[in-house]
């Protein structure tokens, strides 16, 4: 048995792993790097068994609750047949209880003792970070009630319920302070140029705003009450959904939205009554290929709301089963492991807001206390929402039982049950678990660099303070680093490190993967006809317009994909050159603002399309596809008759008579059929789209060559501002050395405070290095 | 060789006559009409290859060259079109599309056979045909009858050609 020590910190994302007392080898895939425990966790059993050739292990694991439980379901893959002898949790504070911690450690720096960390920018920087944003997109597919779903999770009637085709506009709701049920609204163009304001928003008014075509965004400010936002700032968005967006922006906004993974979720509404995933394809895939990445925080994010389960039947009709046909289709899509949330919004919000007219609540109660099955929090296998969650329900569920107010308490159980609250968990978990931890981290960083530089002076003063060697020694090395610098010695070292990093090789590669896997799917569809496939108009048309629609979606996801591409691998860049200056500069305590990289984004702009009806119409032949068919019909003939003896005046003239008979006859009988030649169509169709991939990955390689130059740019212009900098902080330094009318008071208030700056680094320290 | 791209190369629209090659492979492996159309392209246009560079892939045993490397092999042609590179494209897809160049010789067999049986000219003559054989069965053996002196062959094949000469004349009045 070998005994694996593991230390998960999700602030820092950092993992060590001891196994048997040793670190594992440099190639071990055990290194994770910068990854999260949730991508990881699931590949564990399988890399302990084969690198240590052994299934029983002892395991020892540091970090929070939440990443225990994470670990615990990814150990508990059967395939590996892996035995955990023990399992052992070391368990340290809560993201909630950490964050706790930094604010009073920041009031405290706001009040202490040194000037220097009372800063404005130290401030602004903290505050920043506080009021750190996380988006919940919300997308459905067509009649699945997002809007009523979105009123539910708000406990207001704000979003008008439309019964045609969902609109074009992009609501974000971002929450606010304001009384619950008091809205501010703005309304913008396309161009972002503000059309209307209302302070006090109602569902009217957004009625009114959803039919103006002139329209194209609005935000809300008010209270999203219903979602824990667990100490950040919601952004509910109403997301069109690429297939019901006309604007080229939103689709582009919408395939970004899902890339960013961090600071967003996505929660797709689905209509239990009629899922048909056909609809939804390319946003379908594309929700796949960002689920392959990350795995399971990647599956966390998605969101799957099946609305409208309260519309079958109790007994008649199985959830369970409908849930597990929209398993399987989410699947047959490859989305694995579909986190799936049965929910009735309608009367999730019946149940919020006690409408004068209810529609669903009525039989929603009764069936809810008849049939456990009506109980839609209690599908865990489908939500997959872990234990402690069902014990907060369980919990909530008896208080309300015991709820003197019959009728409040009867409200919150039909909130529970109807699903709604599942999904704010879910919701509320994933924040607490990834972007909160990058809250608290970006938090201690706003203030942590600065406090760690004082320390690091105060430090030396103190340890020369009474020594005159080592001051002798301190000074020596300011002059000696000091001539360094002027010397450009430095500057050309680092600027030569600048110049030699290429990444237009690894980019190239990135991006040439995911050109060439649209080339490939076009080709696979050139490779299935002929030229002689023919097909019929109607049939041609279905496909044409499935092609056409496919096409339009490669050509959105590409420019969100490939501007993901670089920005990977920029900031990567960016992170190894930081890292590299870092290391340079680290002994003078002296460190360096990590500023925002901002990328401006591909603007891939879509050649027109082959005209689809222009194709069809010039390829359409016509064509007579009758037969021969024999037929029988009655012909008339005349007969020649001898005239009757009695007519003497018709004696010597000719008599006929006309006759019927059957006769058999072989006819052409038409039969006109349009037949599309359906390679031209594909073919003239699908070339446009080909060029044009080629060159957008050409425009690309452009981008990453300029973007490259830019960025270089930069960070030689970086390098020259730290140069600056470490002589004013060398020139301080050589200051304080030499000051000798440093007085005795002054001197203990100096050692006092860097007694103090200490303190606070330990806290620092115990909280996100531990 | 179809008019558009005629039209193409004639406009020294480069991408587009390089990707209807590459397409035209992919409808007809066979490569018939993509031969014409190749060499009609580098007739007009020198500029038509790129220099060969090293391709990002392995080339696995022929016996391993499936759908996707086929697909692999265009792209990789699609992003440097050199005149090896096509080759081997060529190679590659006539070998994966083997089967489909024979569906596709199959499939034309089928509707020349097609064509000749559906068309009413056809079955007309060869109604015609079998009473000319009739009249013509008739007249020899009469013939035969004659020189051989036998009378009741002759007699017999005189009334076979009667009856031929008779179905004969009834067809063409009833077309008129």
């Amino acid at each position: 048995m070998k005994t694996v020590k593991i230390k998960y910190n999700p602030f820092t994302k950092n993992t060590e792993i001891i196994v048997d007392g040793k670190k594992p080898k440099a190639n071990s895939s055990l290194n994770f790097g910068e990854k999260r425990l949730q991508e990881w966790a699931g590949d564990l059993p399988s890399i302990l068994v084969n690198e240590y050739q052994d299934k029983n292990f002892s395991i020892d694991f540091t970090g929070t609750l939440a990443d225990f439980e994470d670990l615990q379901s990814g150990l508990s893959t059967p395939q590996v047949g892996i035995h955990i002898e023990h399992l052992k949790h070391n368990c340290t504070p809560s993201v909630s209880d950490t964050e706790a911690e930094v604010d009073k450690i920041f009031e405290e720096i706001k009040n202490g003792p040194v000037a220097q960390l009372k800063d404005k920018n130290i401030i602004q920087a903290f505050q920043r970070a506080k009021d750190l944003r996380f988006e919940i997109n919300v997308v459905a597919t067509m009649s699945s009630g997002k809007s009523t779903l979105i009123n539910a999770l708000l406990d207001y009637e704000l979003m008008p319920v439309a019964n045609t085709a969902t609109t074009a506009t992009i609501v974000n709701i971002i929450d606010t302070d304001r009384e619950k049920g008091h809205y501010k609204g703005i309304a913008f163009d396309s161009n972002g140029k503000k059309l209307f304001e209302d302070e006090e928003l109602t569902l009217a008014k957004m009625e009114k705003w959803n039919k103006d075509e002139k329209i194209s965004s609005i935000d809300i400010e008010g209270s999203i009450p219903c979602v824990n936002s667990v100490g950040m700032r919601l952004v509910l968005v109403d997301t069109p959904g690429p297939n019901n967006s006309g604007d080229q922006r939103h689709k582009t906004m919408t395939y970004e939205m899902m890339n960013d993974s961090d600071k967003s979720l996505v929660l797709f509404v689905m209509n239990a009554t009629q899922f048909n995933t056909d609809d939804e394809t390319a946003f379908l895939d594309y929700i796949c290929e960002c689920m392959k990445k990350r795995g399971k925080q990647s599956r966390e994010r998605f969101i799957f709301a099946v609305n409208k389960i309260d519309n079958f039947h109790p007994v008649k009709e199985s959830v369970d089963e409908i849930l597990g046909q929209v398993k399987t289709k989410l699947e047959s899509r490859k989305i694995y492991e579909p986190n799936i949330f049965p929910v009735s919004a309608l009367a999730a919000l019946e149940a919020r807001t006690s409408p004068e007219e209810p529609y669903v609540i009525d039989t929603f109660k009764r069936r809810m206390k008849k049939y456990p099955s009506y109980h839609f929090d209690s599908y865990y296998q489908f939500s997959h929402l872990p234990g402690l969650v069902r014990i907060e329900l369980e919990k909530y569920l008896k208080e309300a039982e015991i709820n003197p107010d019959l009728e409040e308490g009867e409200a919150i159980c039909v909130e529970i049950h109807s699903g709604i609250v599942s999904i704010e968990k879910a919701i509320e978990l994933y924040i607490n678990k990834y972007a909160r931890t990058i809250k608290v981290y970006d938090l201690v960083q706003s203030f942590n660099n600065r406090l760690n530089e004082l320390a690091a002076i105060a430090t030396l003063e103190q340890a020369i303070k009474d020594d005159t060697a080592k001051k002798a020694q301190l000074e020596e090395s300011i002059i000696s680093i000091r001539k360094k610098i002027r010397s450009g010695e430095s500057a050309r070292q680092l600027s030569s490190l600048v110049e030699n990093i290429d990444i237009t090789d690894s980019v190239k590669q990135e991006i040439e993967e995911y050109v060439d896997k649209q080339r490939t799917n076009i080709n696979k569809i050139i490779f299935l006809y002929t030229n002689s496939t023919k097909v019929i108009k109607s049939e041609a048309t279905g496909q044409a317009n499935k092609i056409q629609k496919e096409s339009n979606d490669i050509l959105d996801q590409l420019e969100a994909q490939i501007d993901k591409i670089l920005k990977t691998t920029y900031m990567t860049l960016y992170k190894t050159i930081v890292k590299q200056y870092e290391t340079f500069v680290k002994d003078l305590g002296i460190n360096i603002d990590k500023k925002a990289l901002v990328i401006n984004p591909l603007n891939f702009v879509a050649e027109d399309l082959a005209d689809l009806d222009a194709v069809l119409k010039a390829e359409t032949t016509r064509k007579d596809e009758g037969g021969y068919k024999n037929k029988t019909v009655r012909e008339a003939y005349q007969e020649k008759k001898t005239n009757w003896f009695w007519t003497p005046w018709n004696w010597g003239t000719t008599r006929y008579e006309t006759k019927y008979r059957d006769k058999t006859v072989t006819e052409w009988v038409s039969d006109y059929k349009e037949y599309v030649n359906m390679t031209e169509v594909v073919n003239k169709y699908f070339e446009p789209i080909q060029i044009q991939l080629g060159e957008a990955k050409e425009s690309a390689m452009e981008h990453v060559a300029s973007e490259t130059k830019r960025i270089k740019k930069m960070l030689g212009e970086q390098l020259k501002a730290i140069n600056n900098a470490l002589e004013k902080k060398l020139n301080e330094l050589q200051g304080t050395i030499n000051d000798a009318n440093v007085t005795a008071q002054e001197l203990e208030t100096k050692k006092k405070n860097l007694e103090w700056m200490n303190g606070i680094i330990t806290r620092i320290n115990k909280l996100i290095n531990f | 060789m179809k008019q558009e791209f005629v039209e193409a190369v004639a406009k020294k629209k480069l991408a587009k006559v390089r990707m209807s090659l590459t397409n035209e492979l992919l409808l007809d492996p066979r490569g018939t009409t993509f031969s014409e159309m190749l060499s009609y392209a580098m007739n007009e246009m020198p500029e038509l290859f790129d220099e060969n560079k090293e391709a990002a892939y392995t080339v696995p045993s022929q016996e391993e060259w499936d759908e996707d490397f086929l697909f692999t092999v265009k792209n990789d042609l699609d992003s440097n079109f050199s005149r090896e590179k096509l080759a081997f494209y060529e190679t590659v897809v006539k070998t994966v599309g083997k089967s489909k160049g024979e569906e596709i010789d199959k499939e034309e067999r089928k509707s020349r056979e097609q064509r000749q049986y559906t068309n009413p000219h056809n079955q007309e003559r060869k109604i015609n045909k079998t009473y000319a054989t009739v009249s013509a069965g008739g007249a020899t053996l009469a013939l035969v009858g004659l020189v051989a002196g036998k009378t009741l062959l002759t007699v017999v094949g005189g009334a076979v050609l009667v009856v031929g000469g008779v179905l004969l004349l009834n067809d063409k009045m009833e077309k008129k």
